[in-house]
């Protein structure tokens, strides 16, 4: 080994080094984190033309979060499903993150040995999927709703999935749903970059007396306490979507994620009961469907002001403010049906 | 390995298997089996549950050869491929056709092929009898065949996939360079089983090069006409369907006489095609209720009206909108049976709670009133040639909603109808339900009714109403709570009584069989005999055997002739408890009775002063409960048995431990008589405080913590051991074998 004479770099350039150690102190105070827009893209098919362009604008979303396939078991292997296709290019300037949804079933069936395996699959896929898109990726998302007994080998997979894309400059996040923010211990914390705390989709869907199980929040409330001690960086995902559960005879019968409010609002064939309910008042043919006299449907929503109620109960509470907050999902439908100023709202209260 | 591609529904299937099994489940073939029989059904499905046995029974059978029960004669179902090759190839074995033609790549058929051409059975065919036959035809044209259709293969097939690639896009050229050689070598063959195969093959290429619009005028052209005796047959219409079906799948909108065309060719293919099912079942879900109202305005003939119809049943439109239809547009198509079983299964169904989760498929208010209202005008329709078993249909969906009177009206205007055999079969059947339905806890006190009821249950002959008869009888008895007499000999008619019987019990049991005062309903059951003389006595030997009765227990096994054998020497015993050693180490000819007699006599012997005698006596009262080597003395997974106290209880043992420690006057002796009471202090412990829990027993670790005490208030014969008996050589023994005692003395 070589030994270097003369003064050590940091004293030679001493005057610079100075100069670098002093910038913070005289640059402006630090900024308060803002929380941008972004959306979940939740189709097979991505058809974004112009016109979703300048919605997606002028809602200030920079950042789509874009479900890139599921993995399930498939027999004695793990199979990717619902792959996404690039009908049309998304927005070159939007930021992409592709999620993976991987059913906790395929967690609990994949053996230790083999999560290094699906773990290069995964980054292969997505990798290849990119291709076709030139969009900035600074993230990558998966989304597997585990359980204890799946916990070691998931984890596992997203440290793995970790090295794999920090080597690329690319983050790592996991979502986390509300139980596993109030049962950590038993759960566990992800060991990712960031966490997407999805506040949707938190009561009994197939209950009678569940009065909106898409967002809730009296049920949310039942697990938010323990929020602030959350120890990652939690993003936020917001429901914007709604369907109806169809129950007969007192039971849960079928769920139309296609139907919504004013369907039922302008045809007679349904009479209301109270606020979210309607009852059908005679056998009849609605949407192609045979419906039966004495079928009950529940709207159920994630409004812009449930949102905004949401968020104003979250910021209390949150610890750190979400960098993002993301919309579940894009959807011609529910954009349409709200003003571009309720939406702007629910992106401006988290923002506050 | 190669995995065929499939048309239309390739990779649904996954998806379609959940929500496939189910509707072919509730409404196929299996039907109640899907539910099951549960203890606490308080209600008897009328189909018997088991599949092999419900067919003869039941009247409204699906039939097993097609989906829609068009006819019960079995479709004329067209050879397999394999044994149409085997035809081809001079009846050669199928396997060896299998091997040769099936297994191989294109790569090691196509040289293979080459030899056998010229005359040359390469040396590892030599006992390939497809090969052989190929080898002393070498001018057939079979040849070409093979040749194209395994280079068609690839097109058709791919490696078992690595789901994570990217799919390989088609050789179009290949594939369009194939169509034109496959036309060439069709026209130019003479062979009428080739060149339908040549068709297939380029009806195939077609479909898999996404000529959809020529696949459907290809298979009108070739295989329209159902005259190849072949199941490829069947999987050119699947590929029709198929083509089809990718159509509609592609366009916004769709035209109700399109969908029409491809609902029927997927009814048609229901029915034919046995492999295409859960696949074809999945395709259902691109068409709603609607697309089948439409399909039916756009039809004229009545039996592709039907299909519509059966198939709108499967998932779309309620079943009673769909027997409507069909009894409007035949009311005596053969069809209406299995709509009308599904409508009896689903009733059943709700009933009974038995529903199919993936379908929720359970009748709801609403379906219940439409039902009863068309089978009501079915009932009224002069045209319908059986309206029995819509009477009788209507009759048994009143008993299953609960309206018994009001079924008890139908099911007499259902026996005007007349029906035939197996009709009348299930008349008698529901109006001994009926009758039950009436029953009460005085209906047993009914000296004439209840026996003349019974023997028609008898003799029905049907054993699930037997059961379910009984069974409601034994509830009755036992509605004053406690066991009688009475539950049991209903019981005993359709189970096994012994396990649930103590000593009283079946004393009561015995009085009763040799009363010559019996009331009616024990004349009439003891005359069915249900349990022999003997059994009883072996019985009431096991139960006085439990309860410590030796001698009379030993009488008892006497006059029953029998009595069962016990595996391990009951008299043996060590410091540390291991029944599975004894059972392995100590086989003994011992039976039960044995064991009582031996008992009786060490008992006399203890009596008399022997001290060993009264040791091993008392070892014959530890192993006999549930802490010793032979509980087999008595049958421990009886309910009767787990529930006794004399199955648990140390106090005799320790009795008998206490006096032969009094009569032996060797400290070596004592001592180990003295360790027998502390393991007896042991389980009594476990017995009071663990609820006689047989995990507690192997739970304690050597520890202090969970005993009271520290450990000294159950362990006072430890302490006389280690006090009195230090210096003995059992007490060094027991020091080094029973960790416990090891720990007390360690420790106190």
């Amino acid at each position: 080994m070589c030994a270097k004479t003369g003064k050590p770099a940091i004293l030679k350039n001493w005057s610079k080094w100075l100069l670098l150690l002093l910038l913070p102190a005289c640059g402006p105070k630090e900024k308060p984190v803002e929380t941008r827009a972004a959306f979940y893209h939740w189709k097979t098919e991505v058809t974004l033309g112009p016109a979703d362009s300048l919605k997606l604008d002028s809602l200030g979303v920079t950042r789509l979060y874009t479900r890139f396939f599921d993995i399930d078991q498939y027999g004695s292997k793990l199979k990717p499903l619902g792959v996404v296709e690039w009908t049309e290019l998304p927005p070159a300037h939007l930021e992409i993150v592709p999620c993976v949804y991987i059913t906790n079933r395929a967690m609990r069936f994949i053996p230790d040995t083999a999560v290094q395996s699906l773990a290069l699959h995964i980054h292969t896929k997505i990798h290849r999927l990119l291709e076709a898109i030139p969009n900035k990726v600074p993230e990558v998302q998966m989304d597997c709703d585990w359980t204890e007994e799946s916990r070691d080998r998931y984890f596992l997979l997203l440290r793995i999935l970790g090295d794999l894309f920090h080597n690329e400059g690319i983050q790592v996040s996991a979502t986390i749903r509300l139980h596993q923010v109030k049962y950590r211990e038993r759960t566990g914390v992800p060991p990712t970059d960031r966490g997407m705390l999805m506040y949707y989709n938190m009561g009994q869907l197939d209950s009678p007396t569940e009065k909106n199980s898409i967002l809730n929040l009296e049920t949310a409330n039942l697990y938010l306490e323990r929020l602030p001690e959350y120890p990652l960086e939690l993003d936020l995902a917001l429901p914007l979507f709604s369907w109806a559960v169809q129950f007969r005879n007192g039971e849960f019968f079928r769920l139309h994620s296609a139907w919504n409010r004013s369907d039922f609002e302008t045809d007679s064939l349904f009479v209301p009961e109270g606020e979210n309910t309607f009852v059908v008042s005679r056998n009849a043919l609605f949407k192609g469907e045979y419906l039966l006299e004495g079928d009950r449907f529940r709207i159920e929503e994630g409004t812009p002001d449930l949102n905004m109620e949401a968020i104003r109960k979250l910021s209390v509470t949150w610890r750190t403010k979400p960098l993002y907050l993301s919309l579940f999902h894009y959807n011609p439908y529910e954009i349409e049906h709200y003003s571009c100023k309720r939406l702007q709202d629910i992106y401006r209260t988290a923002a506050r | 390995m190669k995995l065929n591609i499939i048309p239309a529904s390739a990779f649904r299937i996954f998806t379609g298997l959940l929500l496939g099994s189910g509707v072919l489940c509730s409404g196929f073939i299996q039907t109640l089996a899907c539910g099951g029989w549960d203890d606490s059904d308080a209600y008897y499905p009328l189909i018997p549950d088991e599949a092999e046995s419900w067919d003869p029974y039941a009247p409204y059978y699906l039939s097993g050869y097609t989906l829609f029960g068009r006819t019960d004669q079995p479709y004329a179902a067209p050879k397999s491929n394999l044994e149409a090759w085997s035809d081809y190839l001079g009846n050669a074995r199928t396997d060896d056709i299998l091997n040769l033609i099936f297994s191989g790549t294109e790569e090691e058929l196509l040289p293979l092929l080459s030899e056998l051409r010229n005359g040359t059975l390469p040396a590892e065919l030599t006992n390939n009898e497809a090969a052989k036959w190929l080898a002393h035809h070498p001018k057939s044209p079979v040849f070409d065949y093979l040749s194209f259709s395994k280079r068609c293969e690839k097109h058709f097939t791919r490696p078992e996939p690595s789901w994570w690639d990217e799919p390989v896009p088609a050789d179009t050229t290949g594939m369009l360079e194939l169509i034109k050689e496959g036309e060439k070598l069709e026209k130019k063959c003479r062979d009428k089983e080739l060149r339908k195969r040549y068709r297939y093959q380029l009806l195939r290429l077609h479909f898999y090069l996404g000529r959809y619009d020529a696949v459907n005028a290809f298979y009108l052209e070739n295989f329209a006409e159902e005259n190849w005796n072949n199941e490829l047959r069947i999987q050119a219409l699947n590929y029709d369907f198929g083509a089809h079906f990718r159509k509609i799948a592609r366009k916004d909108s769709v035209g109700a006489g399109e969908k029409a065309v491809v609902i029927l060719k997927l009814a048609t293919l229901l029915n034919r095609c046995s492999d295409c099912k859960l696949m074809l079942y999945e395709d259902l879900h691109r068409f709603n209720a609607a697309d089948f109202f439409e399909a039916d305005a756009t039809l004229k003939d009545p039996e592709s009206r039907i299909d519509v119809w059966m198939l709108a049943s499967l998932r779309s439109v309620p079943l009673h909108i769909c027997l409507d239809k069909i009894l409007s547009i035949d009311p005596n198509a053969p069809e209406i049976s299995s709509l009308l079983t599904r409508i009896l299964q689903k009733a059943q169904s709700r009933r009974f709670g038995v529903y199919e989760s993936a379908l929720t498929d359970f009748f709801a208010d609403e379906e219940w009133n439409q039902t009863n209202f068309i089978l009501k005008k079915a009932t009224l329709n002069n045209r319908i040639e059986d309206r029995g078993r819509f009477a009788f249909l209507m009759a048994y969906l009143d008993y299953l909603n609960g309206k018994i009177h009001k079924s008890r009206m139908e099911l007499e205007k259902a026996s005007i109808f007349g029906g035939g055999e197996k009709l009348e079969y299930h008349q008698r059947i529901l109006s001994v339900l009926l009758d039950l339905e009436h029953w009460n806890a005085n209906t047993l006190e009914s000296p004439h009714l209840l026996p003349a009821q019974l023997s028609e249950v008898m003799a029905i002959n049907h054993a699930p109403l037997t059961e379910y008869v009984f069974r409601r009888l034994a509830e009755l008895a036992d509605q004053n709570g406690g066991m009688r007499l009475e539950e049991v000999l209903f019981t005993a008619m359709y189970a096994d009584v012994e396990g649930m019987m103590d000593l009283p019990l079946i004393t009561a049991l015995e009085t009763s069989y040799l009363s010559q005062e019996k009331s009616v309903i024990e004349r009439w059951i003891w005359s069915r005999q249900p349990v022999s003389f003997s059994e009883i006595l072996e019985w009431k030997a096991d139960a006085l055997l439990l309860e410590n009765h030796f001698e009379e227990a030993a009488a008892y096994y006497s006059r029953a002739g029998r009595s069962e054998s016990m595996i391990t020497d009951p008299f043996i015993i060590h410091i540390q408890d291991c029944h599975d050693c004894d059972h392995n180490e100590h086989a003994s000819d011992y039976t039960r009775k044995k064991f009582a007699e031996k008992m009786v006599e060490l008992k006399k012997q203890a009596d008399a002063g022997d001290a060993n005698a009264a040791f091993r006596y008392a070892n014959g009262l530890y192993n006999k409960t549930h802490y010793g080597n032979s509980r087999d003395a008595v049958n421990m997974y009886y309910d009767a048995v787990n529930a006794s106290d004399y199955y648990w209880s140390m106090e005799e043992a320790a009795a008998a431990y206490r006096r032969a420690l009094d009569l032996y006057r060797n400290p070596e002796d004592q001592a180990r008589v003295t360790f027998m009471l502390a393991k007896c202090e042991q389980n009594m412990y476990f017995n009071e405080a663990s609820g006689r829990s047989q995990y507690a027993y192997f739970s304690y670790a050597n520890t202090d913590q969970c005993l009271p005490g520290g450990n000294r208030e159950i362990r006072t014969h430890f302490e006389v051991l280690r006090r009195k008996y230090r210096q003995t050589k059992f007490y060094s023994e027991a020091l080094k074998e029973c960790s416990y005692f090891e720990h007390f003395v360690r420790v106190h």
